[in-house]
């Protein structure tokens, strides 16, 4: 017993220059080690300036792809720490400058839709009525919903939370926060369909009579 | 995935406060997902291991 606790103090009383070295010999242990050295540090480095769990699991995918995929490359000019620190920071900024630019296309896109909303809403007041009525079931659908599981989709569709931590924050299992996710989301796709479906036929009525 | 990274290009734009910055990130508290955290290592030392394999056939070649 006091063999195996020696031998991973050995393990992690080793300075990153050696576990660099051990990774370029194919050493298992020593990658498992440095990658759990940084992991946490590089995601929350990440998620302090990314504030969102997708990317952030982005940013750090990268950086430790780029880490592993030039380890044979570092010189030790630097030290290790800041070898990774500098990799994770320009990973990072590429992300927020993307995420900008998507931003942008949204907001644009979303300009052109409102605009080409206000004229179809000019030119048809039927398929207005259409979208008033369909907007009126979902929120009738999601008021149906138990309190708990609205908190999950919001917490899953707008925090951007991981399934984890919604799990423990609910004193759910996984299990039961993904199964209820699907569940909600079913019910919000069958309630726009449906929507749909009466928007036209009271669209039809109407045109017909 | 993106490619290899120059390690002049990024090691020395970074100051001291940054690097302390980098440090303190330990002190705040993020979940994670572990499943995410562990199919990442498996992707990376497979990567290794690959690029390992492909480095010691050209050397046996050359």
């Amino acid at each position: 017993m006091s063999l195996v606790k020696n031998r991973k103090q050995r393990l992690e009383n080793r300075s990153d220059g050696e576990l660099v070295a051990g990774i370029r010999q194919s050493n298992e242990n020593d990658f498992t080690l440095l990658y759990e050295r940084y992991y946490q540090r590089v995601y929350n480095f990440s998620f302090v300036r990314l504030r969102n769990h997708a990317d952030t699991e982005e940013a750090v995918q990268e950086t430790f792809t780029a880490v592993f995929r030039s380890i044979d490359a570092f010189q030790g000019k630097s030290s290790v720490i800041s070898w990774i620190y500098g990799i994770a920071k320009n990973t990072v900024n590429n992300s927020i400058r993307r995420a900008i630019a998507r931003e942008q296309r949204v907001e644009r896109a979303e300009s052109e839709m409102i605009l080409n909303m206000r004229s179809t809403y000019a030119a048809d007041p039927e398929d207005h009525l259409t979208f008033q009525r369909c907007e009126e079931s979902i929120r009738k659908r999601l008021a149906s919903v138990s309190e708990w599981q609205a908190q999950i989709f919001v917490m899953r569709h707008v925090e951007n939370l991981p399934i984890d931590e919604i799990a423990s924050r609910t004193s759910r299992s996984n299990d039961s926060v993904r199964s209820s996710l699907c569940r909600v989301k079913r019910m919000l796709v069958e309630t726009i369909e449906s929507g749909g479906e009466a928007g036209q036929v009271a669209w039809l009525q109407g045109g017909g009579v | 995935m993106s490619g290899g990274v120059n390690e002049d290009a990024v090691a020395f734009e970074c100051s001291l406060d940054e690097l302390r910055e980098f440090l303190e990130a330990d002190l705040v508290e993020v979940p994670v997902d572990l499943e995410f955290k562990e199919n990442l290592r498996s992707r990376l030392w497979s990567m290794l291991q690959l690029r390992n394999r492909m480095r010691a056939s050209h050397a046996q070649k050359s």
